[in-house]
């Protein structure tokens, strides 16, 4: 079996991690680039959303490198990823590939996905423990990925050569996905932090802080979003993200019950404004903007992809929570043919606007400090 | 004598759009002193040059330039084209410019060629802003090409629309839309004068729904961009809203006057790039190409004056950008 998995955030590192210990193989699609994006477009009806048109054409790349079996993660809620699964399916087939389809949808039980993996894990003859430190090995690798993500969202407003973060981050993540064991990977995050710590930084900048909230493909991918963190970044603007894998999985099984920073608290916290739980990250997305508030973040950014129901009704809901609250709020609605120049003058005038904001002493303005 | 006629300090700002490239100089209390207003047909780097040489022949006597800024989407070529100060987004400019003429604004409206903008101020401060996404209804290039097929003179556009009496329905979610609908409507044997006003009142309604979506749009309201100067679209949102629009003096060049602002704003007593009015006599070009060292495959841009590459932008991992800082200095 040779499974590949769409590129969702630095999922691949983790997954690779497990694959190489226990089985099984992977073939990752190659970085998602112009060229995905194209086959993409080529192969899906028009007026899906651009999540499906990079998934598809990561499906597609991965089958070019021989992998013959796909997973996939469908839905049956409002939201048109429980079409996807089918649509997909029928649209590689219509193409000529031959693969077998593992669809994995929120109807059945988590029971019945952990019987399912012990009968694969006892078919290929590795024992229980080695499955649970593999796992485990996995789940750290992604959880210091995301640390590092959250190091240069702090570290990049401060740099002072432009792109130094961002070359750092790619090599910290290469050296995460090299590592073998628990070991190697606790000396890896040593070495990362050294490589952060070496990057020339000016402490005297006092970075506007912005949250990145909306729909989960966009927020998680730079590839999808136009490197929207990059480029806030660059222009001195320190920004966090409100949906990680990790928190993603933890809430899904229900982990993440003490977390202040949760996905159920940002539900909680849109109460006001929408009693009833859409699903997705409709709730979530007026919720975070909220909670960050009280963490000093100036301003929101919301992401979406062109035609997404659930966010759409956020993105409504939201100007209203931008009233109240006094958050500043951005809304991107992307697809295929936003173009480049027509973001940069947005973020660039929607950064101006907080910065004129700060100085007029609407909002405090305490130097940013804080040590690796 | 020589130290006399150079006491004036001016600023110079230039806004280089999709359709129009203007230019203005303001003085030290942000009176503007002489401006210009010239196509850009599809050529910047020309545009820029011819732009500089006619300024330069209707300054006043005197006036050194003492900064600069850009603006508009050709912001960032014209800015190492010309050593610019300051290099801005056109809402900002915008803004600034409005804040700076009308002190007490709320709403900016602004229409230009290939974009329209709504900018909402309160207590002088830019709180909140919206821009068209993927649609060009409604901007300035649609009004020329009906023009230019109803065989009406541009500038003539809003007397004819003022002369209606009673305007057509016509569907201006599109452009394309739009124009089959006004040809429908002109088959049909409506009068052009009816068609034009309906156009007007077409576009300034797709407008109010897309761009102005969720904003508050209270007065003042200012007019700007150069659909200001259509008679018939101002009719148009004053009966929308019902509102005064006011279209300010220099409603065509309000980008550049943005950017001469910031500069001042700037240059408090620190010396600027100009590169002077000479720049409009050497040769320069910029030739494309794509960086294939990463998976990202940028698009780069590399500026050449006088046969030497003096810069280059458009990559992600600041390679090319910072290379050139270590070799040619510009």
């Amino acid at each position: 079996m040779k499974l590949a998995v769409p590129h969702i955030g630095n999922l691949n590192i983790m997954l690779g991690a497990i694959g190489r210990l226990i089985g099984p193989e992977f073939v990752f699609p190659p970085k998602t680039s112009q060229r995905t994006l194209f086959l993409g477009i080529k192969y899906s009806p028009s007026s899906t959303c651009l999540p499906f048109k990079f998934i598809l054409g990561n499906f597609i790349e991965a089958l070019e490198r021989g992998a013959d079996t796909i997973a996939m993660i469908s839905d049956h809620g409002p939201c048109r990823v429980g079409m996807y699964d089918v649509v997909m399916q029928q649209i590689l087939k219509d193409i000529g590939f031959n693969f077998t389809w593992i669809s994995m949808d929120d109807t059945r039980l988590w029971s019945h996905y952990v019987q399912r993996f012990n009968k694969e894990r006892k078919k290929w003859g590795v024992s229980l423990l080695k499955t649970l430190r593999a796992l485990h090995l996995g789940w750290r690798k992604l959880r210091i990925c995301e640390k590092i993500e959250r190091l240069a969202h702090r570290v990049r407003p401060l740099e002072i050569e432009r792109g130094e973060t961002t070359r750092v981050e790619l090599q910290c993540f290469r050296l995460i996905d090299e590592a073998e064991n628990l070991k190697q990977l606790q000396k890896a995050w040593d070495e990362s932090v050294h490589l952060f710590d070496r990057i020339k930084k000016d402490f005297n900048r006092r970075p506007i802080k912005v949250l990145v909230t909306g729909e989960s493909y966009m927020v998680i991918n730079p590839h999808a979003n136009q490197e929207i963190e990059r480029k806030l970044g660059e222009m001195g603007v320190e920004v966090t993200r409100t949906v990680w894998i990790t928190q993603k999985i933890s809430h899904a099984i229900g982990l993440d019950l003490f977390h202040p920073r949760s996905k159920r608290s940002a539900i909680k916290a849109s109460k006001p404004y929408l009693k009833y739980n859409l699903g997705g990250e409709c709730n979530s997305s007026i919720g975070y903007p909220i909670l960050y508030k009280k963490d000093g973040y100036e301003a929101a950014i919301q992401l979406l992809p062109l035609g997404c129901m659930l966010e759409a009704v956020a993105r409504n809901i939201l100007v209203k929570v931008s009233r109240e609250y006094d958050i500043p709020i951005l809304t991107f609605s992307l697809d295929e043919n936003l173009s480049e120049t027509m973001v940069m003058t947005r973020l660039s005038a929607f950064v101006d606007l907080l910065e004129r904001r700060r100085d007029r002493g609407n909002v405090s303005n305490t130097p940013t400090r804080f040590h690796l | 004598m020589e130290k006399r006629r150079r006491q004036i300090k001016g600023y110079l700002g230039i806004d280089v759009g999709s359709v129009s490239t203007d230019l203005a100089v303001i003085d030290q209390e942000g009176k503007v002193l002489c401006h210009q207003y010239l196509l850009t047909h599809g050529q910047p780097i020309l545009a820029v040059q011819r732009g500089l040489k006619e300024i330069q022949a209707c300054l006043p006597e005197g006036v050194e330039i003492c900064g600069v800024g850009t603006t508009g989407s050709a912001r960032q070529l014209t800015g190492i084209l010309v050593g610019a100060d300051v290099v801005k987004n056109e809402i900002t400019a915008h803004a600034i410019a409005s804040i700076h003429f009308y002190p007490e604004v709320r709403t900016v409206l602004e229409i230009g060629g290939q974009d329209s903008k709504i900018i909402i101020i309160r207590d002088g401060l830019v709180v909140d802003f919206g821009m068209n996404t993927v649609c060009a209804a409604g901007t300035g290039s649609f009004l020329d090409q009906q023009a230019l097929r109803l065989n009406v003179p541009i500038e003539a556009f809003g007397e004819y629309a003022l002369r209606s009496e009673s305007p057509v329905r016509i569907a201006g979610r599109c452009t394309v839309f739009a124009e089959s609908d006004m040809i429908h409507k002109q088959q049909m044997g409506c009068h052009l004068n009816d068609i034009i006003a309906g156009l007007c009142e077409a576009l300034v309604r797709n407008y109010l729904n897309n761009v102005a979506k969720g904003k508050e749009i209270r007065s003042p309201i200012i007019f700007q961009g150069g659909v200001a100067a259509n008679q018939g679209i101002r009719k148009a949102f004053e009966r929308e809203l019902g509102e005064e629009i006011l279209v300010p003096k220099y409603y065509h060049v309000m980008g550049a006057i943005g950017a001469a602002l910031l500069a001042k704003e700037k240059m408090d007593g620190v010396e600027t790039q100009f590169k002077g009015f000479g720049v409009s006599e050497i040769k320069c070009r910029t030739v494309n190409f794509i960086c294939k060292d990463c998976e990202n495959h940028c698009e780069v841009v590399e500026f050449i004056v006088e046969e030497k590459p003096i810069s280059y932008w458009g990559d992600r991992c600041g390679k090319w950008e910072s290379g050139i800082k270590k070799g040619i200095s510009p």
